[in-house]
């Protein structure tokens, strides 16, 4: 099989203070085979994962474009365009193919678009025709438009968030191409959107259930493939939202009534599979109340820079050094000019820093306080999805009682090697804070005497009151009471 | 006859935000004679301009040691200021024999732990010449003057322009004396008598202008060598801080001290007019609207990179905001982030952006602005005193009607081309801001119409009585008024 493969992933914030251009791919992953240009490109990472497994399956692969980075801010127009043409233009170099498999993230915006996925899938199938399989694996986070589902052949997000499942799922849509361009199967989607948006755990009930009884729903012949599609609520689009995909083996009729089906459950559940709105004063006195074996972690959900935060605000740091909160690190602040001044400064400096609130009103204030450099990591990791991933440059600094790490890379926390690479013992810890909104949990869960979800200000807030939306499909679920979803 | 020149400088403030190491040198200029580090900085620093030049025009053999100097910031950790005195007297150990030793330091320079580190490398460099080599120093007059420095030295010598352009002429100065010494035409001594004042005394305004030239024609006379007045350094926070006059005369020691003496009188008595006035963002904003004529420059003299703080306090463009004002340009605010946004979202994007507010409390609150780009440049460079000196990642945005200078490689202003790269034109603005005390005042001079030296708060804030010192002398003007005793005499009032 000839298989064409791109990956161009950027999760995009209506509300990110972060700009974006072909720079911020520039400092992930940017990998351009036509123009010979390769930066940081990773084998071992899960959007290079596709072309990994095609070449496993001895497949004639055709890899274009790897592009990759951090959630932020809309990007450029001519910068957008210009990947977009390249993929384009390799596609139409590449041509025949017997198919196309895409890691897209489902929530890229760039400013004159926004529908970036529904865009570039559209360039795409005009180039191919009608007849080539275009298989897209996409992030939970995504907001499927119609312009997605009418481009594409199938649109497989991963199911787990956090997102634990993105290789199991590049296998099955590499399953169901092969069998496609086999003529075994025809795929056929059903897609149901939801007047909800949110941010839903899949390691709580009652969601845990339903994303299990999707997989059950796959054992079923006829269905190829059953996902939901969370939606990503921070960007203000009129396909904002959650959705369901159901791609059947030619059986739309099956399919639409089990994508109603899982969507009336959904929106039946919506109270409880959201995230609750816990305040930061709330969140500290549960982990005060709190007893058992572990730290307390307490996620700083609404600066998550996997949301497209800067993961600079100090409202938590604040009230952890107003509450006088010891035994407890925090992390990671993303500071570069700080850590800059604190590499200069060397282990052991005490002196005193200005730290986060760099970029924007969601910063919070700056904190200025006397500290001491504890540790100095060039070359700070983490594992992120599986993959051990570089972080960068990252202090850790002692003010008081806490451990604040520092990263120069803005960087949301995935392991606690954000922690322990730079000398922190979590568990010797009573209260840990980890700015991210769920990744965190796959490997701090078994650490944790109890994970709060606190939400404070900032561009991942899940108080959608805070932003100003113009542009969403309404009435939507939670703004609106009024939203209905009828089956 | 052969010489040895080495030259070491470092303002260090106890109250920058700014740390440094090694690596701070090596971004300015760092040459390490022991390995060959940095050689290729020695054609420019230590070249045909400078004092080493002048020797070798005398026909003279020269010897270089170490070359090492750092942007004001945080004192040097003791590791890194023992390694740069090394090299300095190992160095001079192996040119020897020597006829003289001139060296070209800061006075200002503080090491973890050793709070007179001029004093420290001269008592050392004595030790290996012996006493009957003769050392020559010139230095900065924002030095702090201690008695190591006047006991370990034949010719001390401070630069007596501010801003400094009369350093490379004071350093030939200096050479020339030691060379009479070697040649053993004059019997220096040096007289200092400290001035229990601090301050900065711009000496482009009268009647510092005129004190300065009265001073300096004391030289060439009654065997009277080099007279220096110096200003020193409030916020190294040493105990030698404050101003002093030193005469280095050829014998005479009586004669030496009656005029030092004199010229110390003199200095003290103009203690209110030279000292510039205090002046919030809000007053030199309001000052430089009430200017008939433009270009007004706005010295943010408590911002100045120069003296070791960030360059990215928001006082004064707070104030130029909060005042309306239309046609004014601010630079170089230090903010490597904001200057990264700005070039991300490109020329012509508007955007939210905070900007300055990156270090701590001397650089004021952030503020959040509506920004449209204007240039971005990541090769501009400016002409600081003869150093091409890049400004690394830049950009010029524009909110409501000023203009502002964002960036990455933190300096002070000394040449217009931080504007005119980014298509500013200072010439044309009602007003200019500059982070920087005077040295700018060079370049800027034949278009400014009139400077302001505004004294908002910040690192480098010339508000004496606020500032918490922990070492300096207390007994100084302006923290009280005369009468008072101190250095061993009375100080009137008169």
């Amino acid at each position: 099989m000839r298989l064409f493969t791109a990956c161009f992933a950027h999760e995009s914030s209506g509300f990110s203070p972060i700009p974006t251009s072909i720079e911020n791919f520039r400092s992930t992953m940017l990998h351009r085979p036509s123009r010979g240009e390769t930066v940081a490109r990773r084998h071992n990472s899960i959007e290079c994962a596709l072309s990994a497994k095609a070449i496993e399956r001895g497949y004639d692969l055709v890899e274009s474009v790897g592009a990759v980075a951090m959630p932020s801010g809309p990007m450029t127009k001519t910068d957008f365009e210009c990947i977009r043409d390249e993929i384009v233009s390799d596609l139409k170099q590449a041509m025949p193919v017997d198919a196309i498999a895409l890691f897209l993230h489902g929530a890229q915006l760039a400013h004159g678009y926004d529908d970036c996925e529904g865009d570039l899938l559209a360039a795409l199938r005009a180039s191919a025709g009608p007849d080539i399989p275009i298989g897209v694996e996409i992030d939970l986070h995504g907001n499927i438009s119609g312009a997605m589902i009418e481009n594409a052949t199938l649109i497989i997000p991963c199911k787990e968030y956090p997102h634990t499942d993105f290789l199991e799922r590049a296998d099955e849509l590499l399953d169901i191409l092969e069998a496609t361009v086999a003529g075994r199967v025809k795929p056929v989607t059903s897609w149901r959107t939801l007047p909800m948006m949110g941010i839903f755990h899949t390691t709580r009930q009652p969601m845990r259930g339903i994303v299990d009884k999707l997989t059950s729903l796959e054992k079923q012949p006829e269905v190829l493939s059953a996902s939901i599609a969370h939606g990503f609520p921070w960007a203000d689009t009129p396909h904002t939202g959650m959705s369901v995909i159901i791609v059947t083996n030619n059986d739309k009729q099956s399919g639409d009534t089990l994508a109603s089906q899982i969507g009336a459950e959904l929106f039946a559940k919506r109270q409880q599979i959201t995230v609750p709105l816990t305040s930061i004063d709330q969140a500290f006195s549960e982990a005060a109340a709190a007893a058992g074996d572990g730290p307390v972690i307490i996620a700083d959900t609404a600066d998550n820079a996997g949301g497209g935060a800067a993961s600079d605000a100090t409202f938590l740091l604040q009230e952890m050094i107003k509450r006088e909160i010891g035994q407890a690190a925090i992390g990671m602040i993303w500071d570069p000019v700080a850590v800059d001044l604190a590499f200069t400064a060397g282990v052991g400096a005490r002196l005193p820093m200005r730290i986060g609130g760099k970029v924007s009103p969601m910063s919070g204030d700056p904190v200025d306080a006397e500290v001491t450099v504890t540790a100095l990591n060039k070359k700070l990791t983490q594992i992120a999805f599986g993959f051990r991933r570089t972080v960068g440059r990252a202090a850790a600094l002692r003010i008081g009682g806490i451990d604040v790490v520092i990263n120069a890379n803005r960087e949301q926390v995935h392991s606690p090697d954000c922690f322990t690479e730079m000398g922190i013992d979590l568990t010797s810890k009573r209260l840990v804070v980890v700015k991210s909104a769920q990744h965190f949990h796959a490997r701090f869960n078994t650490l944790a005497s109890k994970i709060i979800y606190a939400v404070g200000p900032g561009a991942t807030s899940v108080d959608f009151s805070t932003f100003s939306y113009e542009r969403l499909p309404r009435p939507i679920w939670p703004l609106d009471e009024t939203a209905e979803f009828t089956p | 006859m052969r010489f040895y020149c080495a030259f070491i400088a470092h303002e260090t403030s106890r109250f920058s935000p700014i740390p440094t190491n090694l690596d701070s040198y090596r971004q300015q200029f760092l040459y390490m004679p022991s390995t060959g580090e940095g050689e290729e900085i020695l054609a420019e620093v230590m070249g045909e301009n400078s004092w080493c030049g002048a020797l070798r025009r005398g026909g003279h053999e020269v010897v270089i040691g170490p070359v090492a100097s750092a942007k004001p910031s945080r004192p040097t950790p003791r590791a890194a200021y023992d390694m740069l005195k090394h090299e300095l007297v190992e160095s001079v150990r192996k040119a020897l024999p020597l006829d003289g030793v001139t060296l070209l330091l800061h006075g200002a320079q503080v090491a973890e732990g050793v709070d007179d580190c001029e004093g420290d490398m001269l008592a050392a460099v004595r030790d290996v010449v012996g006493p009957s080599v003769p050392i020559g120093v010139v230095f900065d007059l924002h030095g702090n003057v201690s008695e190591a420095m006047t006991a370990n030295t034949d010719i001390l010598l401070a630069c007596l322009e501010y801003p400094h352009t009369d350093f490379d002429a004071r350093a030939v100065q200096m050479s020339e004396l030691v060379e009479r010494v070697a040649r053993s035409e004059i019997s220096p001594v040096t007289v200092r008598r400290r001035v229990p004042m601090l301050g900065t005394y711009y000496t482009t305004a009268s009647p510092m202008r005129e004190f300065v030239d009265w001073a300096k024609s004391h030289e060439g006379r009654n065997g009277v060598l080099a007279v220096s007045i110096t200003h020193g350094f409030a916020w190294s926070d040493v105990a030698d801080c404050g101003a002093n006059i030193i005469i280095c005369a050829d014998g005479n020691r009586g004669a030496a001290e009656a005029l030092a003496d004199n010229i110390a009188d003199r200095y003290f008595a103009l203690r209110d007019q030279i000292r510039s006035p205090r002046l919030t963002a809000e007053e030199a904003v309001a000052l430089a609207l009430s200017h008939d004529g433009s270009p007004v420059i706005i010295a943010d003299t408590s911002d100045n990179p120069g003296g070791g703080a960030a360059g990215d306090s928001t006082f004064i463009l707070r104030a130029l905001l909060d005042a309306g004002v239309e046609n004014a340009a601010l630079g170089m605010l230090w903010d490597p982030v904001a200057a990264q946004f700005a070039a991300r979202a490109g020329v012509g994007a508007q955007l939210k952006l905070r900007i300055g507010g990156k270090t701590g409390p001397g650089s004021g609150s952030p503020l959040d602005v509506d920004a449209t780009v204007l240039s971005v440049r990541s090769d501009a460079t400016q002409n600081a005193q003869g150093v091409i000196s890049p400004l690394g990642l830049s950009a010029l945005i524009q909110v409501a009607g000023v203009r502002i200078v964002i960036n990455s490689i933190r300096d002070q202003v000394f040449d217009p081309n931080c504007f005119e790269a980014f298509g500013v034109d200072p010439r044309t603005c009602r007003i200019v801001v500059v982070k920087g005390q005077q040295h700018f005042r060079e370049t800027f001079a034949p278009f400014l119409s009139r400077v302001i030296y505004a004294t908002p708060p910040g690192t480098v804030n010339a508000d004496y009585r606020s500032i918490a010192f922990d070492r300096a002398p207390k007994l100084m003007h302006p923290i009280i008024n005369p009468p008072f005793r101190a250095f061993g005499r009375d100080w009137s009032a008169s």
